[in-house]
């Protein structure tokens, strides 16, 4: 052990210690550590905090004491902390460092001024050791340590733990805030993801299944052209798995090349479609893929409720129904056996009861009704 | 004064935990285990990761005092499960560290072949070793060693180790963990950025806490809307109180299950319909650590084409596109050739090519088939 540095605490102590500031990146319990700190430094409480500068609450702001104090005390330095004579004297300080800040001010000049007899007597708040653990510009986070005005002051001792414990306390801070920013956006972005109207499905390029959200279920449960279990993803028939595999295959391969590219796969029955699967390439990891299935099911045109609305006849909507398969008025009316006019007049009369001037916004109104 | 637990000062001690939290994120182990090697006096140090479910390895890596021939060295990596001390290091669970003679009686060994041929040339006569990682997808150990005729290993050596291996267990763990969030992340985002919506999630106040790709495209075509100050704006009187109350309203609702959604369409001076529609965000995935209540905002430009769409479907060189974009918006074949700097006989030609690459005869056909790409 070096004379250089004499410490309270051994070096299994000190092992555990930073190890428990560590621990509190992932599991956000900074209350043992500063009980810890405070314990070792015999301090009366210890505290730290963290706030994105401009944002009015802090993104963590705790605690330990030794004993109770009075709650308005604390509320009353919360309202008002810029006013504390030791934030004046951590001002200054750059990230990384710590200082007994009682070596920079004179707490004794303070003691009859109204903030030290309604906060720091209470609070015990005499001597003080703090630490700049961020201060970036974005993010500014300190801790500090204190004793009250019947203890002893801090030792030489007390302060080398702060300077071995600071450069823990910072790295850590820095996790911290990285991984809670990563959190904070999983969190939000599979909230979005959850509540879209979109049954997605994300793949692997082996097919597995990555993951899925609640819409996606709703239809491959309902749906009897697919299935999901723990085989994976499949669409019984075995025509689209195949077109559904090659696509995911294809997705991946051209997702390297830096093309975006998208599949879709038209599932149909007796030629009428019945889903649309669009597999889609979204970036994972930089050399990693995985593929999104977008899987939406064709809702029917409900033509006879257009046709109630509207009070078209049979042969309107026997019209409106081939204009909406693409089918021209002109073949329309050669398929019919009619004139091109007599159709000219029966969309005409089409037109007035939708009240549209023209075919492209009788489609638009027809989409609406999907 | 009594025998100290370790024979590094604390100041050493704390550093080197320092760098072991850094040796992640740096890939710089041998930073990390040099320095172990060299407090305990060993005359080499191995470490090595293994993927155990692709049973491919990560990383194996030496560092040694001495120079040993590649031969040995390789036989030695192509044959380390037969190794007497990595049969002892099977028995560890994460974050110990043993010394492993303490374990087993290795002159036991002394005719096996392993022994002869690669323990003695590589001097292994003492090994402590520890476990950073043993879980079903990744296994990650180190060893030290001293030589046969080197003095034992002390107890204040052992404990060294043994307080540095639950610092390299937690270190490699955040990492992963770090790692997963991340990409997790970018899997998330890069879903919202495939959505042809704006999709922003705001915080009672307007905040902006994140935006998809396609709200770039949205500022753009709606210039009433638009980010000032991390901030949610609207420029257009009408709606700007609107658009805050409502922000604000489904940002405070918190309740599980609860969907109020609510839609306004906004007419914007560049002739689009905007459709933006505003509801919580549910709170009831099991990820969710985020404790501030948000409002997803999605908007919709209802006049949108899928022009990329388009242009692939027919072929269209960019030019076309743009003409037809134009034309889409109702500008007049003149206007688009003065807006161009063409003539207008240029534009016409373009228009043929349009008609003849999407197989139509009239605008009116061509529109059709253009609001099936919506």
């Amino acid at each position: 052990m070096s004379s250089r540095y004499p410490l309270n605490i051994s070096a299994s102590q000190l092992s555990e210690l930073i190890g428990d500031i560590y621990y509190a990146v992932s599991s956000a319990n900074w209350e043992r550590v500063l009980n810890n700190f405070a314990n070792y430094t015999n301090a009366n409480k210890a505290f730290c905090m963290l706030a994105k500068l401009g944002e009015p609450l802090p993104a963590l702001l705790e605690f330990s004491a030794k004993k109770l104090y009075p709650q308005e005390a604390y509320l009353d330095y919360q309202s008002r902390p810029f006013e504390d004579p030791f934030f004046d004297a951590i001002k200054d300080m750059c990230e990384g460092d710590a200082l007994y800040l009682n070596d920079l001010i004179d707490i004794n000049e303070y003691v009859e001024t109204e903030y030290y007899q309604s906060i720091f007597k209470p609070l015990e708040c005499h001597y003080a050791i703090g630490g700049i653990l961020c201060r970036d510009g974005i993010h500014e986070s300190y801790f500090a340590v204190h004793r009250g005005v019947d203890e002893q002051p801090f030792s030489e001792k007390d302060m080398n733990l702060v300077h071995l414990i600071i450069p823990h306390f910072r790295n850590a801070m820095r996790m911290y805030k990285e991984l809670k920013m990563y959190k904070d956006y999983v969190s939000i972005s599979d909230g979005i993801i959850e509540q879209s109207n979109n049954a997605m499905l994300v793949l692997d390029t082996d097919m597995n299944v990555v993951k899925y959200n609640s819409v996606a279920e709703r239809i491959i449960d309902d749906s009897p052209l697919f299935s999901l279990d723990s085989a994976g993803f499949r669409i019984h028939h075995s025509v689209y798995q195949a077109q559904f595999a090659a696509a995911i295959d294809q997705c991946s391969n051209l997702a390297f090349q830096h093309i975006s590219s998208h599949s879709r796969i038209v599932i149909e029955h007796e030629n009428v479609p019945l889903a649309v699967i669009t597999v889609s390439p979204i970036q994972y990891r930089e050399q990693a893929l995985r593929c999104l299935a977008m899987i939406e099911l064709i809702q029917r045109m409900p033509w006879q409720t257009i046709k109630r609305c509207y009070r078209l006849t049979e042969k309107e909507l026997s019209l409106l129904e081939h204009l909406y398969k693409g089918i021209s008025l002109k073949v329309f009316a050669e398929q019919n056996g009619t004139s091109y006019n007599t159709q000219r007049v029966h969309l005409q009369n089409v037109f007035k009861k939708l009240n549209v001037c023209s075919q492209t916004e009788l489609m638009i109104l027809l989409n609406t009704f999907k | 004064m009594s025998i100290p637990e370790i024979n590094i000062s604390h100041a050493e001690f704390s550093e080197l935990i320092e760098t072991i939290y850094q040796a992640p994120a740096k890939n710089d182990w041998a930073s990390v285990f040099n320095r172990i090697m060299d407090y305990t006096y060993s005359n080499k140090v191995f470490w090595y990761f293994t993927d155990i479910e692709k049973q491919t390895v990560l990383l194996s890596e030496f560092s040694m005092k001495f120079a040993v021939s590649p031969d040995i060295i390789n036989k030695f990596f192509s044959r380390y499960e037969q190794d007497p001390y990595y049969q002892v290091t099977k028995g560890l669970v994460e974050g110990e560290a043993r010394f492993l003679n303490q374990h087993f009686d290795l002159s036991r060994c002394e005719n096996s072949e392993f022994y002869q041929s690669i323990l003695v040339p590589m001097d292994s006569g003492q090994a402590i070793a520890g476990v950073m990682n043993r879980d079903a997808d990744f296994e990650a150990l180190f060893a030290i060693n001293r030589g046969f005729a080197d003095p034992q290993y002390t107890q204040q050596d052992i404990n060294l180790v043994s307080l540095l291996t639950p610092h390299l267990h937690r270190s490699m763990h955040l990492f992963r963990e770090l790692e997963l969030y991340k990409d997790y992340a970018s899997m998330n985002k890069s879903i919202l950025d495939q959505s042809q919506k704006g999709i922003i999630v705001c915080d009672q106040g307007a905040n902006i806490l994140l935006a998809n790709r396609f709200t770039e495209t949205v500022f753009e075509e709606v210039p009433e809307l638009t980010e000032e100050g991390g901030k949610l704006v609207c420029l257009n009187d009408e709606y700007a109180d609107k658009l805050n109350n409502l922000i604000h309203a489904h940002a405070g609702i918190n309740i599980d299950g609860l969907t109020a959604q609510h839609s306004i369409v906004l007419s914007s001076h560049t002739n689009q319909d905007v459709l933006i529609g505003f509801s919580p965000l549910s709170e009831s995935n099991e990820l969710n650590t985020f404790g501030k209540s948000c409002c997803v905002i999605s908007i919709k430009l209802q006049n949108a084409i899928k022009w990329h769409d388009i242009q692939r479907a027919f072929s269209l060189t960019d030019r076309e596109v743009e003409v037809l974009g134009q034309v889409y918006r109702k500008t007049t074949l003149s206007k688009i050739a003065d807006d161009l700097g063409i003539t207008y006989q240029t534009v016409r030609n373009h228009m043929q090519n349009i008609y003849s690459k999407c197989a139509v005869h009239s605008q009116s056909a061509l529109m059709i088939k253009l609001s099936a790409f919506q």
